[in-house]
């Protein structure tokens, strides 16, 4: 059974020496700031982090207030584990596995009455939706196709293509080794492939 | 093969790019109160413990006791379709039943419609101490003319429920309707709507749903049952909840829900002794 070092190493092991030096000095400043109880300096942080964290819970749970209420958790549990972070290591994928626990835990606990619900509502005439853009249009299909997958590859897609995070964050923020996550996008992306070829040809034309 | 693979990933990528996510809020503020709370509050927001479970245990009591005493209201009686949550607040969405009118059988005597929402008048600054969350103000409408807290019946259920009241200067004389009423509730449960099918309509706040209910209709409150005469708009931020009731269009309402902002600490007049 893996032990906290054995997660440790195959984060450090994600992130390629390049990245690494690549992690911003004054976020560094920041950390140690907070880390010394300085309130200012952990704001800044959340400035700067509250959109892919916002976005990502949103992604998972499909719900602003939810992912609002996820995303202020995220900042308040990373400042309490703040001793526990590597500033060695990119700070974003760190925060983002927060977020995605978080948000998942969540979207568990809300179980499928509620989306049972809203499928029911979103059957009603009337709807009011405003118009959107063909491509934004695509993207949101595209969104209701990946959320047909399992919750893992739901997560790995969502990392790699909506927020645009690389192949080493990626695996840091699912507390993997990268070759893993190489083969989770695959299988992911297969099986998007799939359920896109089914179920939404309009994202193929 | 390998190139098939690229330029589908490329093509995922662009498209995945544009999604429309909903404005990110600004949690700066709800971080900074949350980080400012005494410690024990800390060990309740990290792991889930036992008040929060009673807390939990305690609301689904009152809505089981709600829905029981809504349904003993004959006009708010009804063929229950559907029930949805709107925050703190469920709206059960239903037909009239024609045999209210028509049965033979005596209905069971209602209990008596509350005039007012009840509740405890304030100032804007002992309401915020009170509340427990940040206040929001409708930009374009100051300060309200009232400010009522209304208390929970049970302190297990945790939380506030804050009542602001804007009056029409244009009409003074009684009885009236305010112009506006906002409530904002910190609670996880707070009533129940009853309202027809084609009187609840689905609505957008800062891209989140919210819920307009047309007309008049009954809202079951833990201290009885409470008739609103105008429109409402319910809506959520974060863990509060929001129900503006107001004689206002939903585009109306909409633009006045999107303009709430907190209320600086700074801004808030010294506390007066109520009246």
């Amino acid at each position: 059974m893996a032990d906290a070092g054995d997660a440790e190493r195959r984060i450090e092991a994600a992130v390629p020496p390049v990245e690494r030096q690549l992690v911003d000095s004054r976020e560094v400043e920041w950390i140690q700031q907070a880390r010394q109880n300085d309130a200012a300096a952990w704001e800044q942080i959340v400035s700067r982090y509250q959109q892919p964290v916002f976005r990502l819970a949103y992604l998972i749970l499909g719900d602003a207030a939810d992912a609002e209420e996820i995303a202020q958790e995220t900042f308040v549990r990373a400042y309490l584990s703040l001793h526990r972070f590597n500033e060695q290591r990119p700070f974003r994928p760190w925060l983002l596995q927060i977020a995605r626990n978080l948000a998942r835990n969540r979207r568990r606990s809300l179980g499928r009455s509620w989306a049972n619900l809203r499928r029911w509502w979103q059957q009603q005439p009337e709807p009011v939706e405003p118009p959107l853009h063909q491509q934004r249009a695509n993207a949101r299909l595209l969104w209701q196709a990946v959320r047909q997958l399992q919750p893992v590859w739901q997560e790995v897609i969502y990392l790699r293509y909506f927020l645009a995070l690389s192949e080493a964050e990626t695996a840091a923020a699912l507390d993997i080794a990268p070759g893993t996550a190489k083969s989770r996008l695959h299988r992911a992306l297969a099986a998007l492939k799939g359920v896109i070829e089914k179920d939404f040809v309009e994202l193929i034309e | 093969m390998n190139g098939q693979n690229s330029s589908w990933e490329a093509a995922l990528q662009e498209t995945a790019a544009s999604f429309p996510y909903p404005p990110t809020p600004d949690v700066v503020a709800g971080v900074r109160q949350r980080l400012a709370a005494p410690p024990p509050h800390w060990s309740r927001l990290v792991v889930p413990s036992a008040p929060r479970t009673r807390r939990r245990w305690a609301a689904a009591i009152l809505l089981l006791l709600l829905a029981g005493t809504l349904l003993v209201v004959p006009p708010v009686r009804a063929a229950l379709v559907a029930f949805f949550r709107a925050g703190a607040i469920t709206i059960f969405v239903g037909e009239p039943t024609p045999t209210l009118a028509s049965t033979q059988v005596p209905p069971m005597t209602p209990p008596p419609l509350l005039e007012t929402a009840p509740g405890v008048r304030v100032t804007l600054a002992e309401a915020q101490a009170q509340a427990g969350f940040p206040l929001r103000l409708p930009l374009e409408y100051g300060t309200p003319d009232e400010v009522y807290v209304q208390p929970l019946p049970d302190p297990g259920l945790a939380g506030q429920v804050v009542i602001m009241v804007w009056r029409d200067p244009a009409q003074t004389s009684l009885p009236e309707q305010p112009r506006l009423r906002l409530y904002q509730i910190g609670a996880e449960e707070y009533g129940l709507k009853q309202a027809a099918m084609q009187a609840v309509r689905e609505a957008w706040v800062h891209g989140q749903n919210a819920f307009w209910v047309e007309g008049g209709h009954v809202i079951q409150l833990p201290a009885g049952p409470y008739l609103v005469e105008q429109d409402v708009l319910i809506w959520t931020g974060g863990s509060v909840t929001y129900r503006l009731e107001s004689g206002l269009s939903l585009a109306e309402a909409v633009q006045l829900a999107e303009s709430l902002r907190e209320i600086a600490p700074k801004r808030l007049p010294t506390p007066q002794p109520s009246p």
